[in-house]
């Protein structure tokens, strides 16, 4: 994905690349908050009747069953769509709609490709905050998180840049994997001391 | 269980959900 909105190819359909990254931020912040505030809104009427250590101990349960799906034990694999965003939108429209909604689409999180069960988990701790606002402000988190690595390829004005930035992400991509592991079992043992200390 | 408590145990489950939120974000950036 970092790799459709550079300087350079901005440049060679026309757009300024500032724009369409805007775009491309807010609308993936908004799909966050939408999505965000959705959900604490719809769980807030479940989220009232239930002890907050309870939605805490089911968070940690969650996030715990996310990363074994994602290493794969048991034979669980994370469900996803196969869907991605349509890549004839770039020669279509101008950059800040393509961007705008690129952004929409990302920042839902789970209407293209999930490649990690953290996205489901944040979305059921969204569900489990016990309100539209408390869902929003954890979907904006989301939302702008999704969406601000786009600024790392703002240097990107020559070809052999852009091959430069797709072997960081190979490079990257185990470590990464990795490190939401280990994100992911601090939240765990986080959520799990919060509900036992409370 | 007073007020403040309460509070306590709401706000963390608002920060479980803004760190899995950074840590889903940036993540999805190796999606396909």
């Amino acid at each position: 994905m970092l790799g459709s909105i550079t300087p350079l190819g901005e440049r060679g359909r026309g757009s300024r690349w500032w724009v369409t990254v805007i775009a491309y931020v807010l609308g993936s912040t908004l799909a966050g908050v939408a999505v965000g505030g959705a959900l604490g809104f719809l769980g807030s009427s479940f989220a009232d009747r239930t002890p907050v250590t309870a939605r805490l101990e089911v968070v940690a349960l969650a996030v715990i069953a996310g990363l074994l799906a994602d290493v794969g034990s048991f034979g669980l694999r994370l469900p996803t769509v196969r869907r991605q965003v349509d890549e004839g939108w770039r020669a279509g429209y101008r950059g800040w709609a393509w961007g705008f909604g690129y952004g929409i689409q990302l920042g839902a999180g789970v209407v293209t490709v999930v490649t990690t069960s953290t996205v489901y988990v944040t979305w059921l701790a969204a569900a489990l905050s016990g309100s539209a606002v408390a869902g929003a402000l954890i979907g904006t988190t989301f939302g702008f998180a999704r969406a601000i690595p786009v600024l790392s390829v703002a240097g990107v004005r020559r070809p052999d840049q852009l091959l430069h930035v797709d072997a960081v992400l190979v490079r990257w991509a185990a470590p990464a994997r990795r490190a939401t592991y280990g994100a992911g079992a601090v939240v765990a043992c986080i959520s799990l001391l919060g509900a036992a200390r409370w | 269980m007073s007020p403040g408590m309460g509070s306590a145990t709401v706000q963390t489950l608002v920060v479980v959900g803004v760190a899995l939120a950074v840590a889903a974000g940036l993540r999805s950036t190796w999606s396909p």
